[in-house]
Parts: structure tokens; sequence; C-alpha cells
């Protein structure tokens, strides 16, 4: 079953490192992306989905207007089913703490590590659905 | 009868009396009526006149003073010293002068006997006998008024000088007790030195300075008597002197003053001596109590000192707080830029390495493909591979570069102000050697290093910025590590890279030295080697920013010292050296 992860990131470059890092389980349908580049738009893409459709959402702290901490308290208000990873360039303890405090299940920092990622991802939807 | 005159002068206490006894007596020996005694005036060119004795009823006795030695008959007499003995007045009228005694004038007095009256040398005035009919006086007369004179002019001369006498040693007792007065008034202490330097009067504010030795102060003791006395009783600190050299140096000041002088006694009092010599030879001196003065002057003082203490403390906290400023300010410019410059960063390292699995994958599906074409075109297509997986990998090396100097640069930075606080001074240190030691393998895997601690216990809890001060640590730490490495690349396995980490209490400093076996610092190079953004490491290795930062945060914010020793091939040591406590700072008040 595909499970569907929504990438929140204002760098547009993040896309397309997601999905050359994700190629064979993107080929093999175990994952599809969608990319938003703002908070905002990540809202209006889950609340256009009736059920929401994703199951995950990794998401950037650091961005213009909304940040990804904000994103993350609506989320887990409107759709508490929906898995946050927060990835974030700032790795401090203090931001780490609050994002795991509104919810967040994971906390990563840049650069990324995929072969980490994969295996949290493979942990917490493995089974779902 | 002249023998009786004599007696009774020699008798006499009172001139006046004795003037009436004496003209009374005389006239016993020979009869006259009217007897008057000129007198000179001090200044000489006048003379009093008085009526001594008067028989007749109706003659007014004359008093008059301030006549001129020109008129009357008592005036030629008394100039010219000759007696004038007239057997009858009314017929020499002419010949003599105008009498200004009125007796004389009217023609009541014809026999007259005027004689002057002698004391030693001096005529000190005239007598006159005078009676009412001529030719009354015999020469027997003459004679004995002439010895009457005579006796009379000394007489009256020795008295007048015991009155005068006794009138100076009036005023002058007068006079001394005004001074006296005077002195005693002045509300210092007063003394009079004569030429020989013998106290010759001073008043009790003067005596009062001597306390015990209070005794010794009177009328004729010699300075230098007094001076002993006072040495003796400890009353002045003698300077390490012994007493005959005090006495003896005072006694110099004494006799050669010049302007005034400060004594302190032993009960703290301070005198202010000033002395002077004056016209005779004698010395005067005036003592004031100036105990006020100079307790007011320390205080003043104490309070200028504390007051330029406290502006230095001021301006050194100053000086702090702009460093700070500063610090913070490079800081978040520094982590600013190295955040901007991480992302981009990351991209070009994760595409580059993603580019090298897909090329990777992409040889894979071509291999047979490419087995299958001609030998010129197949070596192109695997050095056309081999070249672009090589630069990707080039590519990769150098953005981790760049990431691991973006790295050092956040170690060099951070966000927020530092704070100050008291911190266990050998944990900072130990956790950057740890830091430093893990950071270099990170960067090295094949990275090793002798590290020895030797961290002294008393040196306990410090009052730093402990985040600065672990940075400086940090920095001396690395480098140290680097030079030692560089040292064991250079010489190869016989040498082992050493690094030592030593703190120390030394008095209220504490010490913390950093000291490698590696490369060595020159001469020339270590003048510069805190200059901000100098580095001898290649380029791309180190920012330059590590040493001067590292200044700037012992010298300026903790008040310390930042040293190095260095011998070129054989070792290198930073000695680092900070208070133990901070000085004083606005915050904490005084």
């Amino acid at each position: 079953m595909t499970a569907r992860i929504l990438m929140v990131d204002d760098e547009p470059d993040a896309q397309d490192l997601f999905r050359q890092n994700f190629r064979r389980e993107i080929r093999k349908g175990v994952y599809t992306f969608d990319f938003s580049m703002s908070g905002a738009a990540a809202l209006e893409v889950l609340k256009g989905q009736k059920p929401p459709e994703v199951v995950l959402v990794l998401s950037d702290i650091n961005m213009p207007g909304m940040s990804g901490i904000e994103l993350l308290a609506e989320i887990r208000k409107a759709w508490p089913d929906v898995v946050v990873f927060m990835i974030t360039a700032y790795g401090d303890n203090a931001t780490e703490v609050k994002a795991r405090d509104l919810g967040a299940e994971q906390f990563l920092t840049k650069p990324v590590d995929f072969g980490r990622l994969k295996e949290d991802l493979s942990r917490v939807l493995g089974d779902n659905k | 009868m002249i023998s009786d005159v004599v007696l009774l002068i020699a008798r006499s206490t009172d001139i006046e009396q004795l003037l009436l006894e004496a003209v009374n007596r005389i006239k016993w020996a020979f009869d006259f009526n009217r007897c008057t005694l000129a007198l000179t005036e001090s200044g000489g060119e006048t003379y009093a006149l008085r009526t001594l004795l008067e028989t007749r009823r109706d003659h007014e006795k004359v008093k008059k003073t301030g006549i001129s030695l020109d008129a009357g008959l008592h005036g030629r007499v008394i100039r010219t010293g000759q007696p004038c003995i007239e057997v009858d007045v009314a017929a020499t009228a002419e010949k003599l002068p105008e009498p200004v005694d009125p007796a004389l004038a009217d023609g009541s007095s014809r026999s007259v006997i005027g004689l002057p009256l002698h004391a030693y040398g001096r005529i000190i005035g005239a007598i006159l006998f005078s009676a009412t009919r001529a030719n009354v006086f015999s020469d027997e007369d003459v004679k004995l008024a002439l010895q009457f004179a005579t006796h009379l002019g000394l007489a009256i001369d020795r008295f007048r000088q015991v009155d005068e006498l006794r009138t100076a040693e009036r005023k002058a007792k007068a006079a001394r007790r005004r001074l006296y007065d005077a002195i005693e008034s002045v509300s210092e202490g007063f003394v009079l030195y004569d030429h020989e330097d013998r106290m010759i009067v001073c008043n009790s504010r003067f005596r009062e300075l001597f306390h015990d030795s209070a005794d010794i102060v009177e009328p004729g003791v010699l300075f230098e008597d007094m001076m002993r006395a006072v040495a003796s009783t400890g009353m002045v600190p003698l300077g390490g002197l012994n007493i005959d050299d005090w006495v003896a140096k005072r006694v110099i000041t004494h006799k050669n003053p010049a302007g005034s002088h400060v004594l302190r006694l032993e009960n703290g009092t301070w005198i202010n001596i000033s002395e002077k010599r004056i016209d005779n030879g004698g010395i005067v001196g005036v003592y004031t109590d100036i105990t006020e003065l100079k307790e007011r002057e320390v205080e003043i003082t104490r309070a200028k000192d504390a007051a330029e203490g406290a502006l230095t403390d001021l301006q050194k906290a100053q000086e702090r707080l702009v460093q700070a400023e500063k610090m913070a300010s490079l800081g978040q410019l520094t982590a600013g830029i190295a955040h901007e410059i991480k992302n981009p960063l990351n991209f070009v390292n994760n595409f580059a390495k993603l580019s090298d699995e897909l090329l990777g994958e992409l040889a894979e599906i071509l291999e047979e493909p490419i087995k299958a074409l001609d030998d010129e075109a197949r070596d192109d297509a695997e050095d056309l591979f081999r070249t672009i997986r090589q630069n990707l990998t080039k590519i990769n090396e150098h953005g981790r570069r760049a990431d691991s100097i973006v790295k050092n640069m956040l170690l060099h930075s951070r966000e927020g102000p530092s704070e100050r606080q008291t911190a266990n001074l050998n944990a900072i240190a130990e956790e950057a050697l740890n830091l430093a030691y893990h950071g270099a393998r990170a960067e090295n895997p094949n990275f090793s290093i002798e590290m020895v601690k030797s961290l002294a216990e008393d040196v306990g809890v410090v009052e730093c910025f402990p985040q600065d001060l672990m940075r400086v640590f940090l920095n001396l730490i690395t480098n140290g590590m680097y030079a030692a490495h560089k040292r064991g690349v250079e010489e190869g396995d016989g040498f082992a890279p050493a690094i030592s980490l030593t703190t120390r209490t030394s008095g209220d400093q504490i010490e913390i030295e950093v000291r490698d076996n590696g490369t060595g610092i020159p001469a020339d190079v270590r003048e510069k080697i805190f200059v901000p953004f100098f580095t001898t490491k290649p380029a791309g290795e180190g920012t330059g920013l590590g040493l001067s930062l590292s200044y700037d945060i012992v010298v300026k914010q903790h008040g310390g010292e930042l040293t190095v020793e260095s011998e070129p091939g054989e070792f290198t040591a930073f000695r680092v050296t900070i208070p133990r406590t901070l000085p004083a700072s606005g915050g904490k008040g005084q």
C-alpha cells in the first residue's frame, strides 16, 4: 500500500533531492511524494483531501511566513492521525524539545541522513494501512 | 643749719614734702618773704614755676608751666647759670628781665637772691628768695642760700630720676602686661627666643603642646633642652634616630628657619611649626594644631584614590562590555553567515553524492552496450564515466571541506550573549580537550595523539564566561593537536605527537597551559599570531580568527593574560592566566 508523504520546504531543490534519494521506493510504489513550498500551501493540500490521504508530513522549520513549528501545531490540532517529522538545519536542543512537545514524531537535522530517515519511515508507516 | 637740711634731704621719701620742709627750715636761717622754684621741663626749652613759700597773705602763690627760658628772672638764671642777686630790684629794674612772677613785678619784692640749681653738670632749675625791703640779705645769707641751692639741686635731680625710673618701670610693666595678654590671646602656640636661643616668653597654648614636659617650659630655658625633654618623653616620633641625633636635627631646622614644617606627635596630633628669625637675632615660633586639617586632607586623598580606583574599574568594565558586545555581534555575524551557507552547501554535497550514485546505476545499465562498442568509442565512454565520477567525488570532497570550515566558524560563534558565571575550570578544560580530540578524529580517522592532563585540584571554581573560555581552550588545544600532528606527518613513525593540558593556581590567579611537541612557532611569526585573520594554515583550513578571538576573550573579557613560548621544531606552549574573580563591574555595586 503506497504511503503518501507530504514534504514541506521553501527550497525548490529539496524536492529533487528527495525524489532522487527515494527514486527506488517511488518506482516500487512504497511511497508517493507531494510537495508544498510553504506551511500555508501544505495546509491547503491537507484541507483539500477529505479524508486526508497524506499519512506523513516532512517539514522544514525555517520557512518564510508560517514556520514549521506553527505548521506542526496546526496539523496536530486538525489531523491528529497524521505523523509529522521535522527536518531542520538548526539542530539546537530547545527547538527539538519544543517540536517534540508539540507532537513531532521525529526530529532530523540537515544534511539529512537518508538511510536513517528511511528506517524511521518504515518503522512508523511500515505496517500502516 | 645746712646739715639739718642735708639730713632732711636724706630722709625724705617725697619731694613735695622735702621742698616744703626744707624751705621752712631755711627760713629760720635767713629771713625772706617769698621763695619760688623753677624747674626745667622735659625738652629743655621751658620751665615750670611755683611758689614754695609766701609769707604775705595778700600775695598769691604762682603756679605756671611751659614758661620759655627766655622769660623771667628764673629763665635768665637757668639759661646763664649765673646767680641773680639784687639788693634793690626797684633800682635795677631796667637791667633785669621782665619777671614772670607777678609778685616780683609789682615792686613788692626789693631784695632778690636767685640761684641756679645744679645737678651733675646740668642746670635743672632755679630757686629765688625775695624780701619786701631792699638790702635785706647779707653776704652770709647769700652763702647760706648758695649751699641750700646746691643741696636742693642734687636732691631734686635725684628725686626726679627716681620718679622717672618709677614711671618708666610702671610703663614697662604695663607694656609687658599688654604684650603678654596679646600673646596669650593668640590662638596658636606662640614662643619667642632670644639670640642665644633661650625662651623669652610663650603663651599657654604653646606650653600645653608640651603636655607632660610642660614644666620645662619656663623663660630662660634653652631651646635644645626643651627639645631634649620632648624627645625623651616619647612625645614625638624619632623616625629611627636616637634622641641626640633627633634633637640636633631639630635644632638645625630651628636655627635656620625656612618657612614652616609639619610635625606629627605620637598621640596623632599634627603641628605646623613656623619659625622665623627676627632682627635682634632672636627667633619667633608659631605652632598651629592642624590635626583637623590633616585629617581632612587624608580623607580627601582617600576619597580621591577611591574615585580614581572607581574610575579605572568603570573604564575596565566599559571595555569589557564593549568587548562582549563585539563578540556578540561578531558571533551573530559569523553564525548568520555560517547558517546561510550551510543550506546551499548541503545541496552541493547531496546532489554530488546522488549524481555519483545515479552515474553508478547508469554505468551498470550500460555495461553491456558499452562492451559492444568499438575500442575507441568504448574507451571514450569508460573514460567519460570515470572522469565524471571523479569530478563528482571532487565536488563532494570540496563540499565537505567547505562544510568543515563552516562548522569551524560556528564553533567560533554563537547566538545570544554569553553568560558570566562561576564554573569549574578544570571541567571546562577537560571538555575542550575531549571535543578537540573527537573533532580531530572526525576529520581524520587516523588521527592519534598522546594526551597528558595535570589538572590541579585547588583550581576549583572560577568566575568567568564559561562558553568563551571553552572556545579559547578548544582553539588552543586544536592548534596544538594540529601542530603535533603535522610534525608527526613530517617526521614519520619515529615521532609521537603529544599534547599536555595543565591547570594550576598561583595566588588569586589561575594558569592554564597547553603544550604541544609540534612544529613550533618561529620568533617573527610569534609576533603576529594574535593578529586577526593571520594564519599559517594552508588555504581553507583555518580562518585565522581563533587566536585573535582567544586573545580578546582572555585579555579584554576576563582581564587576564595570554602568552606563548615556543622553540621551532620542538614545542609550543600557550599560557592563559586569569584572575579567580573578575573585577567588580557596574551591576555588582561597590
